[in-house]
């Protein structure tokens, strides 16, 4: 039951994994050197062919992708969901643990701030939505 | 929320799959709902209303203490 073309999606789907592995591969190759670079942008690229070729047969791997029918949409909601408050939870611990030695460190500052700036305008714009 | 997906589909002999794909999702969203797992959307829930050629509230029927 979807008004959205599953090909379409998939196809986002995987352009934006393709992207990420070669941003990755790009990354470390020009920071870490070349062998970095490959084993980085193979990983991504291993894990891409994963979501591929297990989305037809494995219910988890369609709700890892965001793609699929309503309830494996809806459990990729739900995990993202999860995996972004125990993130948001432990970056913000992290912060106040840095405070707590005296050494405040900016970068999770800035990753507090964001991620309560984020929460806080998701949660505006989604109740005005409905 | 009580649903009687399983009896119309085992009434109607026909699979999991063949329902799933009727109605455009997963046979393993068909076996959430019919174990109560998932509760599906209003849409999704017409869709199987309407294959099944029942009333939605005889489809699916509010537990005791839900509204």
């Amino acid at each position: 039951m979807t008004d959205i073309d599953p090909v379409m999606e998939w196809r986002a789907d995987m352009a934006w994994y393709l992207g990420i592995a070669a941003a990755s591969g790009l990354a470390f190759g020009l920071g870490q050197g070349p062998v970095a670079g490959l084993v980085a942008g193979t990983g991504m690229l291993a894990f891409t062919l994963v979501l591929a070729l297990g989305r037809r047969r494995i219910d988890a791997i369609r709700a890892i992708g965001g793609s699929g029918d309503e309830r494996n949409r809806a459990l990729y909601m739900r995990s993202l969901a999860i995996a972004g408050g125990v993130l948001g939870l432990v970056v913000t611990g992290w912060y106040l643990v840095s405070v707590a030695r005296s050494e405040p460190d900016g970068t999770l500052l800035a990753l507090t701030v964001l991620f309560a700036g984020v929460f806080v305008g998701a949660c505006v714009v989604s109740s005005w939505r409905g | 929320m009580r649903n009687h997906a399983r009896e119309h589909r085992l009434e109607r002999r026909i699979s999991q799959a063949a329902l799933a794909e009727a109605v455009g999702v997963s046979r393993q969203t068909i076996n959430a709902i019919e174990t109560g797992h998932y509760l599906p959307s209003l849409p999704l829930a017409f869709a199987l209303a309407g294959f099944f050629g029942t009333a939605i509230e005889e489809l699916f029927t509010p537990s005791e203490g839900n509204a």
